[in-house]
């Protein structure tokens, strides 16, 4: 079920640099402790012009704007949140606070569409969970905001899609049901297909 | 009010019974650094929280841990559930047995129950948020040391998930006790 990323050391050590290397920290560049070299960003005027476009970008709704490709001063700035999935296999959507414990790194592996799907509700819940925690402190965040609003609409797209075909997820959920499902699928601690 | 879903927050299936891991497991379950404690101790500081930031975070933390207790839950019955008196003798759950059988059971590892003296709500946010921060880094060194007693990647896995939260959640307090500082409390 999980895949060991210290496996395959080539992977994982050139993950690391990544998350060393290619970083901004959005979170902290308020208080002056960001490594501006790191960026090339050579005098205070680049570092002004850098966070007032930060500061002054608009999220159109309607378009689906990759955040990691934001080119400023022709600086590439890597997105500073992992992917659902590699978010629940982390535990942490952050990049800028992620810290493993003696390099246990640890991938989720299902097979079958059932568990394929529930995955994928439980990476998406995952998301707008450590999003959600963040936004309580930081409201002001849009482009968080932006991925936390689209993380939910496709959660709730996902969770229609598996409950229909599954049985329900929450006691209220009726739509697809003609008759009481709540107690006919297997609770989440019950492994190998419902044996307890 | 709370709404329960059907799901686990990270997948969890343990195939190898492991009786020692557990006992050990069990201290996250219902001792002082668990997560029972945490959740119990965010859920009552809420109410005295100052603000909008404190009272969404703590609310919100204390509904993931409420999560995290069914995870651990769920890990603790996986691992004893196969199990024959034989072996859980063996692996020191005897005493577990008599009161409980293969029940699960918010004590420590050693089996002491829980118990509220764990956690404190002193009505301060800053006090109380100070308290939050070394609970959660406590917790962390808990997974640590959990993780080093096992091998076992069914266990390593979602025990790596359970610490790398404590990071983020130490990291959520520090930021809302830090504005709570600069707003001069």
């Amino acid at each position: 079920m999980y895949y060991d990323e210290r496996d395959n050391k080539i992977k994982y050590i050139s993950e690391e640099k990544k998350i060393e290397n290619n970083d901004y920290d959005f979170n902290n560049h308020e208080h002056n402790d960001v490594d501006i070299n790191k960026f090339n960003i050579k005098n205070e005027l680049e570092k002004n012009m850098y966070e007032n476009n930060y500061k002054s970008n608009e999220w159109d709704t309607d378009v689906k704007v990759n955040i990691g490709n934001i080119n400023v001063n022709n600086i590439r700035v890597k997105n500073e949140l992992y992917s659902a999935k590699e978010g629940l296999n982390k535990g942490n959507m952050f990049t800028s606070i992620y810290d493993p414990y003696k390099n246990y790194i640890y991938k989720v592996v299902v097979s079958g569409e059932r568990d394929e799907l529930l995955l994928k509700i439980q990476e998406l819940t995952f998301k707008t969970i450590d999003l959600g925690l963040y936004l309580d402190v930081n409201p002001q965040d849009e482009k968080v905001y932006y991925e936390f609003r689209n993380a939910s609409k496709e959660l709730k797209k996902a969770k229609e899609i598996y409950e229909k075909n599954y049985g329900p997820l929450c006691l209220t959920e009726t739509e697809y049901y003609s008759e009481y499902k709540w107690n006919k699928n297997p609770w989440p601690w019950m492994n190998e297909g419902g044996k307890n | 009010m709370f709404k329960y879903e059907k799901l686990l927050e990270y997948p969890i299936n343990i195939r190898k019974k492991d009786l020692k891991m557990a006992k050990l497991l069990n201290q996250q379950l219902g001792g002082p650094n668990g997560e029972l404690a945490a959740s119990l101790r965010y859920l009552c500081q809420r109410f005295s929280m100052p603000d909008e930031k404190g009272r969404a975070l703590l609310s919100d933390i204390a509904t993931e841990e409420l999560g995290h207790v069914e995870m651990i839950s769920t890990m603790v019955r996986q691992l004893i559930k196969d199990a024959s008196i034989e072996e859980l003798k063996s692996a020191g759950l005897d005493t577990h047995y008599v009161e409980h059988k293969k029940g699960v059971f918010p004590s420590d590892s050693n089996g002491v129950p829980f118990t509220t003296a764990y956690i404190n709500i002193t009505g301060n946010p800053i006090v109380d948020l100070q308290e939050d921060m070394a609970a959660e880094k406590k917790a962390q060194a808990v997974y640590e040391n959990l993780m080093d007693l096992t091998k076992d990647q069914d266990l390593l896995a979602p025990l790596s998930f359970l610490r790398e939260r404590e990071i983020v959640h130490f990291n959520r307090f520090k930021e809302l006790h830090d504005y709570y500082k600069k707003q001069g409390m």
